[in-house]
């Protein structure tokens, strides 16, 4: 099935970026509501955390890395 | 006593410990998972607070990987017994909370006993380092994709072993673990998906690398019988150390269950002084 596998490989490739925006950004926007903290300059707390996450999941992807050091 | 001496007493002794049926092994096993699975409703339906279940979590993470591996070298059931079904059983669900296969943990694990501490061959060499602080931090570093892929070293070892169909298993457990991560992040349970699955698997494998991989192969340089690993003394004692003081014994039979290996040491230990292993602390 290499259809299928080229498909796999291609999201398994991008999960960095996928993470970032998918899990990252959720997760920083609901524990921001949660310890009741607003957004900076007027944004909603998804929209701050998707900035945050998916920045973080672009520099893991282009660095492959994310905390900087690699193997 | 001569060389033959030694080796058919430490065989006599070792036979001794081989046929047990490991009844924990199982109950560990499928145990440590209900649990697991049921932090998820209890923490869904307001009845745990998620600060508890999160170490909760941890130590399932960190539990989890043992009685795979008792599976991988079929203490329930060797191929073709009775009760090999239950073995393979507890080696897939065991390793759920890690999202790991059981089958690239099987065939990367018994090229680990073929080549202990061979910088190209052992796939668990990536876990040498300098001293524990930078174990730890190696764990992390060492599954950073870089420049190769996440499987990087598992990949390697099972394309060279002829065996990279099974890599389909690592793609799918990554596809349904983030799938899952993605579809609670979107429900409004990113929290809960952080703090029972994604950090604590982070911390666990750490745990698992750590006291399973570097403690007993430090400095993961010898590669003899006798010398590949070493009996020690954990501060923070046998179970917290997943009982891998007495590693040694593990790699010098293997059908031994995990929880026998420190009455083996014992009775093992005059022959594997004359051997000349490694002891570091005063182990009992």
């Amino acid at each position: 099935m290499p259809a299928l596998e080229f498909v796999v490989k291609k999201i398994l490739h991008l999960m960095p970026i996928l993470f970032g925006f998918l899990f990252l950004g959720p997760l920083v926007a609901q524990t921001m509501d949660r310890l009741d903290w607003p957004a900076p300059l007027g944004l909603s707390t998804l929209a701050f955390g998707l900035i945050i996450g998916g920045s973080w999941g672009l520099f893991a992807f282009f660095r492959g890395s994310w905390i900087w050091a690699r193997p | 006593m001569t060389e033959a001496e030694l080796r058919k007493q430490e065989r006599m002794i070792a036979r001794k410990y081989a046929d047990r049926f490991p009844w924990e092994v199982p109950l560990w096993g499928l145990g440590n998972l209900l649990i697991w699975l049921s932090l998820w409703p209890l923490v869904f339906l307001d009845l745990l607070p998620l600060w508890v279940a999160f170490p909760i979590a941890c130590v399932n993470v960190m539990a989890c990987f043992l009685p795979a591996h008792e599976a991988v070298h079929g203490m329930i059931a060797r191929p073709g017994q009775r009760l090999r079904w239950l073995n393979e059983l507890v080696g897939h669900l065991s390793l759920l909370p890690m999202a790991m296969p059981y089958r690239i943990q099987k065939l990367t694990h018994f090229e680990h006993h073929r080549h202990v501490n061979h910088p190209e061959y052992d796939p668990d060499i990536t876990t040498r380092s300098k001293g524990p602080w930078d174990a730890i931090w190696q764990s992390f570093v060492q599954r950073q994709r870089g420049k190769g892929g996440v499987l990087r070293g598992y990949g390697y070892i099972l394309e060279r072993i002829g065996r990279s169909d099974v890599l389909v298993d690592g793609a799918l457990y990554q596809l349904t673990f983030f799938a899952c991560l993605f579809a609670l992040a979107w429900s409004g349970y990113a929290i809960e998906a952080a703090l029972l699955w994604w950090a604590p698997r982070q911390i666990g494998i750490a745990y698992i690398q750590f006291f399973f991989s570097w403690a007993p192969h430090h400095p993961a340089v010898e590669q003899g019988r006798y010398d590949n690993a070493k009996f020690f003394k954990s501060r923070v004692g046998n179970i917290a150390s997943m009982g891998m003081q007495y590693h040694l014994i593990h790699h010098l039979h293997p059908f031994i269950p995990l929880t026998d290996t420190p009455k083996a040491f014992r009775e093992l230990r005059p022959i594997l002084e004359a051997r000349g292993c490694r002891f570091e602390g005063d182990l009992r």
